[in-house]
């Protein structure tokens, strides 16, 4: 009696528990916006990275990029730094909110924010420059 | 640049001051009280004369306060001093500040020709003097600077902590203060600043090269005690960086005239002169304390757009849309600003053009008049000769528009989109706490199909577009359609409902709708897209269309033969891509061997299902969805008539991508050989 | 019988939890978050990677 019991109550686990992981490890990040995105900031990657490495710019806690030391910059480049970090975040938050819409979840825009923001630090070069959550500067 | 040319006035002031303070006691004793003045005090202060012929003096200081800052320990000893009745004179001092290296000093004084001159010359070719001369009731005193160091003054600078502090640069020039008993009657100062670098420690605020010519007078009024004063400017050569903006060039000019009032700065008559810019001139009225604008004007006219927008406007537009745009054309300004609020705007826009770079919009050769009133309602009108918004080119359009506070208004508008029109009645927008909310409603008179997916560079088609559009609105960066858009294409038509825009300006744009399709004539369609040639006719529903980026990425379709009675044929080829495109499964169900003798085929029914999401479509066929097995087959076109032809799907599940390339492949004419 | 018993409301209890701490990660999946950012960050920074890698292997496949 209780073996018909048992193998109701673990078919009902294989039944939950693989239906549930499979919401839960999926996360939509494959749409052609997105796909376009990418693209934008990989371009733009190639005039950035100079730019990470001098320490001129940093990453923020809030998953964007930020002028560090525009000392690090000639004079005349500064202002293009500041375009190129303006696109540059432009493209980030549409991404955010892109993700969190190709999952229907339009609210987990700012979940999906920090998650990215830690990641792109940790992915990030040594001598890379980033804001610590108190918002002091810290290199990698 | 400012404070520099404070703190160059002040160390003037305070030099002056100290001649003054020695001034008002004719006789110079060997014990001196502690100064105190507006501009510096001083204490602990000692003189020593050693030597018997007193030919050598020692003078210290302990401490000296200017402009906030202390120095400690300032001390002016001379070798060779000489006091003879009222003369005093120094040919060989040597000024000792903390932070520098020792100076040497000249300087004379005497009581009875009343007159007092020191002169510093760190360098060989570099020497800063100072002259004052006074009789009973007034006194002039001179400061004159040839090749000055700008760094020696950089400790008198104000705020040195939170302005930028100058590394290097030239000073040449004088500065002139007259007074009386009562203090300062006018100030006169002609100077040049070359070669300055300065920078703040976050670099956001820094300049390279730069020079500059200051010519500042100022005459004290005893009357109502106001100073009146009169500046120019010029930016001779030079790089500044001063976040966000960037300026680099020469000749631009900036003049001031105005009275300074122990409240208030009432700036009179002020101009700026950028080069490639423009000229625009201002006055108003500054609160002294808080630095706040009371009052201001501003007028401009034929300024040049371009740059006025590249290198004025377009930084401070950082992270929005309008950020990055090309703009040419001429435009006038004016700015009415009373007592803290903006009272009227009006801004003249004259064969202006906008262009963003990222291919969203543009419109060409606007003219418009725009005023605004606080509370008062005004006519604007704008007009602009052609445009395009997402690649569909607008025609001639001219707008009057009525402008309330921040309520706008147009009864009528009429914008030729391609060979049709878009009738606008009722236009109106307001500025909410989330944004700008706008709605109208409409009516699109047919534009041929075939110019709108040429400017939308997709598959030529034929047919027309128009609409009956009850209401178009646009809140939260969503523009909600509600009404038809009706398509009148491949003989039958397709009818778009609850259309809606998300963000369709912005990087991450999305469109959803329902569209309801029927009686499609599938030979059209299939020559359309090559496919293989069908005959026959289809109905389609699509319910929730999804596109981000303007590619589908969800729907719910379902596609079926229509109603009624008409020939139903299907050449070789279009079953074979349709195979092709239900994946390897759909294939095995044709007769390879059977299909070589004949072109054509006969069907009774077509259908076929596609559930899209997250980038796979899960298909059906003519049966309504079983709730079964996933991997049961479907028939995709049922056969009937001679010879007739049934096509099965067995592969319920389709990568959409893989699905689209191979579409894409096959009305590209790669269509696979049959054997 | 009682030992079935007890194992298989042991079970029950377990599958229960598990159930509950996946609701937990519904709300919002941060492991699979995480594993997209990195995607996405690596293809944007162009950093090699196994996905990418294996990517490429199946464009080789496919091409021929």
């Amino acid at each position: 009696m209780s073996n018909p019991i048992f193998r109701l109550i673990l078919l009902m686990m294989f039944f939950l528990v693989p239906h549930v992981s499979f919401a839960a490890a999926d996360i939509e990040a494959d749409t052609p916006t997105i796909t376009n995105l990418k693209q934008s900031m990989q371009q733009r990657h190639s005039q950035l990275e100079a730019f990470y490495t001098s320490g001129a710019v940093g990453f923020t806690q809030d998953g964007l990029i930020a002028m560090h030391d525009a000392n690090a910059v000639p004079l005349a480049a500064r202002q293009l730094v500041n375009s190129l970090i303006a696109a540059e975040n432009q493209d980030r938050i549409a991404l955010y909110r892109e993700i969190a819409r190709a999952n229907n979840h339009p609210e987990w825009e700012g979940e999906i924010r920090s998650t990215f923001s830690q990641r792109w630090i940790k992915l990030a070069k040594s001598g890379w420059w980033y804001q610590e959550s108190n918002g002091s500067w810290a290199q990698k | 640049m400012r404070n520099l040319i404070i703190g160059i006035l002040l160390a003037t002031i305070a030099l002056a001051f100290s001649a003054y303070a020695a001034y008002s006691r004719p006789q110079i004793s060997l014990s001196i009280d502690d100064i105190h003045s507006p501009v510096f005090s001083a204490k602990g202060i000692h003189v020593s004369l050693v030597d018997q012929q007193w030919s050598q003096l020692a003078f210290h200081l302990d401490e000296i306060v200017v402009q906030g800052k202390t120095w400690r320990n300032v001390s002016l000893s001379c070798r060779k001093f000489q006091l003879a009745d009222d003369l005093m004179g120094c040919t060989n001092g040597t000024l000792r500040l903390p932070d520098f290296k020792p100076l040497p000093v000249v300087f004379h004084f005497s009581t009875k020709e009343k007159f007092l001159e020191i002169s510093v010359k760190p360098t060989v070719d570099e020497s800063w003097q100072f002259s004052m001369r006074w009789d009973e009731n007034i006194w002039h005193s001179t400061l004159a600077i040839a090749n000055g160091q700008v760094t020696r003054i950089a400790h008198w600078l104000p705020d040195a902590e939170t302005m930028p502090v100058p590394a290097k640069g030239k000073l040449n020039g004088r500065a002139r203060l007259n007074g009386n008993t009562d203090g300062i009657t006018d100030i006169d100062v002609a100077l040049r600043v070359d070669a300055l670098v300065f920078s703040d420690s976050s670099g956001l605020h820094a300049g390279e090269n730069v020079g500059i010519a200051i010519n500042l007078r100022a005459i004290h009024i005893p009357r109502n005690d106001q100073w009146q004063w009169q500046s120019e400017i010029n930016w001779l050569h030079g790089e500044v960086f001063w976040q966000p903006l960037y300026f680099i060039g020469s000749g631009h000019r900036l003049n001031l005239t105005g009275t300074l009032s122990e409240k208030n700065i009432f700036l009179h008559k002020g101009s700026i002169d950028l080069i490639n810019i423009g000229d625009l001139n201002f006055s108003g009225v500054l609160a002294r304390q808080g630095h706040a604008i009371i009052d201001f004007d501003l007028e401009a006219s034929n300024l040049e757009l371009s740059a006025l927008f590249d290198q004025v406007l377009s930084p401070f537009l950082g992270n929005t849309a309008f950020a990055e745009m090309a703009v040419t054309g001429k435009g006038d300004f004016a700015w009415r600003y009373r007592n803290g609020a903006s009272e009227s705007l009006r801004v003249d826009l004259y064969d202006a053009g906008v262009i963003d770079k990222r291919e969203r919009f543009a419109f060409h050769r606007i003219n418009a008049r725009i005023p605004w009133q606080i509370e008062n309602t005004t006519i604007a009108n704008i007009s602009f000769l052609n445009g395009e918004i997402l690649r569909i080119p607008l025609g001639e359009v001219r707008a009057s528009m009525e402008i309330n506070d921040l309520n706008l208004s147009i009864p009528q508008l009429v914008v030729p989109v391609l060979d049709g029109k878009l009738k606008l009645a009722n236009f109106s927008a307001l500025q909410q706490e989330n944004g700008w909310y706008w709605r109208f409603s409409g009516e699109l008179l047919p534009i041929s199909m075939g110019k709108l997916t040429e400017a939308l560079q997709v598959q030529q088609m034929h047919g027309t577009l128009s609409g009956v559009i009850p209401e178009v609105s646009y809140n939260k960066a969503t523009v909600d359609i509600k009404g038809a858009l009706l398509f009148n294409i491949f003989d039958g038509k397709i009818i778009a409902n609850n259309l809606k825009l998300i963000e369709p300006l912005g990087l991450a744009p999305h469109l959803t709708t329902d569209l309801v399709m029927r009686n499609l004539d599938l030979d059209m369609l299939t020559r359309t897209f090559s496919f293989g040639n069908m005959q026959g006719r289809v109905d389609m529903d699509m319910n929730n269309l999804e596109l981000s980026n303007w590619r589908p990425i969800k729907f719910d379709a379902s596609l079926y033969s229509s109603p009624g009675s008409y020939p139903k044929r299907i050449s070789q080829a279009a079953i074979q891509n349709i195979s092709a495109l239900g994946g390897a499964g759909a294939a095995a169900a044709i007769q390879r061997s059977f299909m070589r003798f004949f072109e054509e085929f006969s069907y009774s029914r077509i259908g076929w299902q596609c559930v899209l999401r997250d980038n796979v479509c899960h298909m059906g066929g003519i049966e309504p969805d079983s709730q079964e097995s996933e991997s049961q087959a479907y028939t995709m076109i049922k056969g009937g008539g001679i010879p007739a032809i049934t096509v099965m799907g067995y592969n319920r599940n389709v990568n959409w991508q893989e699905m689209i390339n191979r579409l894409k492949r096959i009305t590209e004419g790669n269509s696979p050989i049959i054997q | 019988m009682k030992n079935t018993l007890f194992y298989s409301s042991f079970v029950a209890l377990i599958s229960l939890l598990l159930s509950a701490c996946v609701t937990i990660n519904i709300y919002f999946p941060a492991a699979a978050a995480e594993q997209a950012a990195d995607k996405i960050i690596q293809k944007v920074w162009q950093l090699e990677s196994l996905e990418e890698t294996e990517q490429k292997e199946d464009g080789q496949m496919d091409s021929k």
